[in-house]
């Protein structure tokens, strides 16, 4: 019997917008995601905890015109895991007629 | 078919076995979840995708290029290769202030949308981002050909006239980029085959 596997980091609905929005560029700032996803400050440090502590997720901070900014970006990792879960999600949803067309 | 989605802590992930009916539809539990408002029952592979989709698709609407950024943009490239015009050092300054320009345009774009993205990222902007590099550098050679090699008002005229000819080129290839790129955005095939091309270099890579 085969098995299709998610990735329990990245499935839940917010973690899977905050990696759906960071694999739109290269970099996204804290503040940006933090908007998207209409979370406060400390939720969404914690998801992202989360996905810094599997390694999908990459935390950098920098001043920019005297503030400090945090960007957020996928590793190498995280690209993958992503890609891995939506082929997967898209496979499972493609059994259902009418469902992710 | 039907699926049945249990949570596996033990093995690190959550196995969808096919064929063990439990559910008639693809609703997949998760009650690891935190987010407050989330119903694990009705979080379904259909409900990911367009959760994925719609995200992306946000960013899209958000990082709209503003008008200002494809001129700026053009009048920097083409700036570039019209300061070899400029006599003796002058044409040094001339392409380090176009060089400033680039990258001040840049770091205001990246401030206002929250955004950083390489011009070189895979997928059609690559493609645009390496034929106006090919453009610039042809036209760079070519000017500092007419500089040396070159006598007369036509020593001066072809970086001009490069000048002109890349920074109207590159406008447009900044405008092509952020259609391609936006086109990717929002269309869940092209950032799927982007993906699957990423995660093949990545394997081969390791």
């Amino acid at each position: 019997m085969s098995a299709l596997h998610l990735d329990p980091v990245i499935h839940s609905p917010l973690r899977l917008q905050i990696c759906a929005i960071l694999s739109a560029a290269d970099e996204v700032e804290f503040s940006l995601v933090r908007d998207e996803v209409a979370v406060s400050d400390s939720v969404l440090s914690k998801h992202v905890k989360q996905l810094e502590d599997a390694g999908y997720l990459q935390v950098r901070k920098a001043t920019m015109a005297s503030r400090q900014r945090t960007w957020l970006s996928l590793t190498k990792t995280g690209t993958r895991a992503l890609t891995t879960y939506l082929r997967t999600v898209k496979r499972l949803a493609a059994t259902v007629p009418g469902v992710g067309d | 078919m039907t699926f049945h989605v249990v949570k596996s802590r033990a093995r690190g992930c959550v196995p969808v076995i096919p064929g063990t009916a439990h559910s008639t539809s693809t609703r997949m539990s998760d009650q690891s979840n935190d987010q407050p408002s989330f119903d694990p029952t009705s979080w379904s592979a259909a409900d990911a995708l367009e959760t994925a989709r719609h995200a992306r698709a946000r960013v899209a609407e958000r990082a709209a290029t503003p008008g200002w950024y494809p001129p700026v943009y053009g009048l920097g490239v083409g700036g570039m290769v019209a300061s070899l015009a400029l006599p003796g050092a002058l044409a040094a300054w001339g392409l380090l202030l176009c060089i400033v320009l680039l990258l001040g345009a840049y770091r205001r774009w990246q401030r206002q949308s929250g955004l950083s993205v390489s011009g070189y990222r895979a997928g059609e902007t690559r493609r645009i981002a390496l034929r106006l590099a090919v453009l610039q550098v042809v036209a760079f050679t070519f000017a500092i050909w007419s500089r040396l090699a070159v006598t007369g008002a036509w020593s001066t005229l072809v970086p001009l006239v490069g000048g002109a000819v890349v920074a109207i080129l590159a406008a447009r290839a900044s405008l092509a980029w952020d259609r391609a790129w936006r086109t990717e955005l929002l269309d869940p095939e092209a950032y799927s085959q982007a993906g699957e091309r990423r995660t093949a270099r990545h394997e081969a890579q390791s």
